[in-house]
């Protein structure tokens, strides 16, 4: 059964269209993968999903109801949105505290987080000195407050060291074995692969597609990394046999689509030197990249804009 | 309702502004009873009734108010407030709620303080003190009504306008030069402009005054601005995204 379900939405910002007609679904005991390029939609739609900004058409809705139909939503759905801040003059614990009052939770559950969150020591001390990690940290914290089933994240990993982003997956990974539901978003493939069951990649507004992540890499197309001093001489070779070849730094190819055992017969049948030959499966960041190769993104002003690297733009 | 309105307070209470806002108050509070005793002669009720005056720091709860709401947008908290209480009139009754209430106290204390000040002025002056005509408890009533009327106007001035800083330089444009200017060309106008309602119940022992309302009038319209404003208020906030 769903848990999260987004049918046919449409948002609209002036003349941009931000998420267009959307719909998926993320089932009970499922960590989903909420994946893009930037400007794609993915904040927009988690934004719809917890009320904070209204649908041109379409719903969203988390056990059958608009997040807006709850009367304390917090016991129910955790949110760590990006720029959903604490106030930088008030302290850690006071900021808990504000938001557990508001929803009749006892304040001692804000002790209890703190110390969960690894911020006990620091709960006294004003947000506006805490480190982009302990911010986050105090922003799961928030989201953990009414020990909610749904988990919705828009970048949590975002300033976590590799501890804490390890003790992230730990956490999301056993919410969902005990029945939670998370949708995360994420800009680090590699985490989302670990974690993730199931991916929901959306461009343009659009979804792309839904699947187990275990069934779009095991449909993705491997690649043979080879080095070798000839290799000017092996990318030849192959390409004259139709194989696809991607030249990397100098002396270096990849090769798509071919197991190492074609590649190192026909560098052995002509006498090229191979210091590396390893065969690599296909990851969820090949699979990123090839579904939304030649992306164009919409970007805030309405303009359009090539599609870049993650780290170089800002997201919607 | 409660929960959300002991969760303003406790936002109140954790910020630093809030305290230097309330610092700011009674140093003010207490130079403008300094001010206002030494301008008088100290022999008729009407000078001690101006003496006792709080009506001129009401523009701090006002201050207090939307330093409070618009600052919920300058540090995206507002955010947080709408993600734990997703019906969002709530939080515009709370935050109405718990500023009139705080608007309440400090116009209490800025009266008690204003009071304890002139007592002790008049009584270096050797000059009669007593109160005739209002005694201190209207006084005090008069003076919580109009710096909590002058508080929630804040919350919708803060909440509708988002940004402090322009939110405060539009309040003192429209006390300062709109209504003088709206008073000056419409005088009949004048006594249903938002300081002259608060004067007439903050003087509720003076209802023969013709520039004010009676003081049931006057806390009828004040009620239609506070209607207007959290109104406009709630209604724009049910509809805004909060990107």
């Amino acid at each position: 059964m769903a848990v999260i379900a987004v049918n046919a939405l449409t948002k609209r910002f002036g003349q941009t269209t931000a998420v267009q007609d959307l719909s998926f679904e993320v089932g009970e005991g499922v960590v989903a993968g909420f994946l893009g390029p930037n400007g794609a939609g993915k904040t927009t739609t988690l934004r719809v999903l917890l009320g904070l900004i209204s649908a041109a058409s379409g719903n969203a809705t988390i056990g059958g109801r608009r997040y807006r139909d709850f009367a304390q939503p917090i016991r129910t759905v955790g949110a760590v949105l990006d720029g959903a801040a604490a106030h930088p003059g008030r302290s850690g614990r006071d900021h808990l505290r504000i938001l557990a009052r508001a929803s009749s939770i006892p304040h001692t559950r804000a002790d209890e987080l703190m110390e969960y969150v690894g911020l006990a020591g620091a709960a006294q001390r004003r947000v506006g000195g805490y480190s982009l990690g302990m911010r986050q940290r105090l922003s799961l914290a928030a989201a953990l407050l009414g020990n909610p089933r749904v988990l919705i994240l828009d970048e949590p990993a975002n300033g976590l060291d590799p501890q804490g982003i390890r003790w992230l997956r730990d956490l999301l990974r056993h919410r969902a074995d005990n029945g939670g539901t998370v949708l995360v978003s994420s800009h680090i493939l590699s985490e989302v692969d670990q974690l993730a069951d199931e991916v929901v990649l959306i461009d343009h507004g659009k979804l792309i597609v839904q699947a187990p992540v275990a069934e779009l890499t095991t449909g993705a197309t491997a690649r043979v990394r080879v080095r070798s001093p000839q290799a000017d001489q092996l990318a030849a070779l192959l390409t004259e046999r139709q194989f696809q070849v991607e030249r990397g730094e100098p002396g270096a190819l990849a090769v798509v689509g071919q197991g190492p055992e074609a590649v190192g017969e026909i560098a052995a049948a002509n006498g090229i030197v191979l210091h590396e030959l390893s065969s690599a499966a296909a990851s969820l960041e090949d699979v990123f990249f090839r579904l939304t190769a030649g992306s164009e993104q919409a970007v805030p002003d309405g303009t359009l804009a090539s599609q870049q690297p993650a780290s170089a733009q800002g997201s919607r | 309702m409660g929960e959300l309105v002991a969760a303003e307070f406790l936002k109140l209470r954790t910020t630093r502004a809030f305290w230097i806002i309330v610092a700011i108050t009674f140093v003010l509070m207490g130079l403008i009873a300094l001010g206002f005793s030494a301008a008088t002669d100290l022999e008729s009720d009407d000078d001690l009734r101006f003496s006792l005056s709080t009506e001129g720091g009401g523009i701090m709860a006002l201050i207090l108010a939307v330093v409070g709401t618009a600052g919920e947008y300058r540090h995206n908290t507002i955010t947080a407030a709408f993600l734990v209480t997703a019906e969002r009139w709530r939080v515009v009754a709370a935050k109405v709620l718990a500023y009139a209430l705080a608007g309440i106290a400090l116009g209490l204390l800025s009266q008690l303080l204003v009071g304890a000040i002139v007592a002790i002025w008049y009584l270096a002056a050797d000059a009669p003190s007593a109160l005739p005509e209002r005694d201190a408890l209207e006084l005090l009533v008069g003076s919580a009504g109009y710096w909590a009327f002058m508080a929630v106007l804040g919350v919708g001035l803060g909440l509708l306008m988002k940004n402090q800083a322009a939110a405060i330089v539009l309040a003192l444009v429209v006390l300062f030069v709109v209504q003088p200017t709206i008073a000056a060309l419409e005088p009949d106008v004048a006594k249903f402009l938002p300081t002259a309602v608060g004067s007439a119940f903050a003087q509720t022992s003076d209802p023969g005054d013709t520039e004010l309302l009676a003081s049931g009038t006057a806390i009828a319209v004040a009620f239609v601005y506070v209607a207007l404003t959290s109104g406009a208020a709630a209604y724009v906030l049910d509809r805004r995204d909060v990107t």
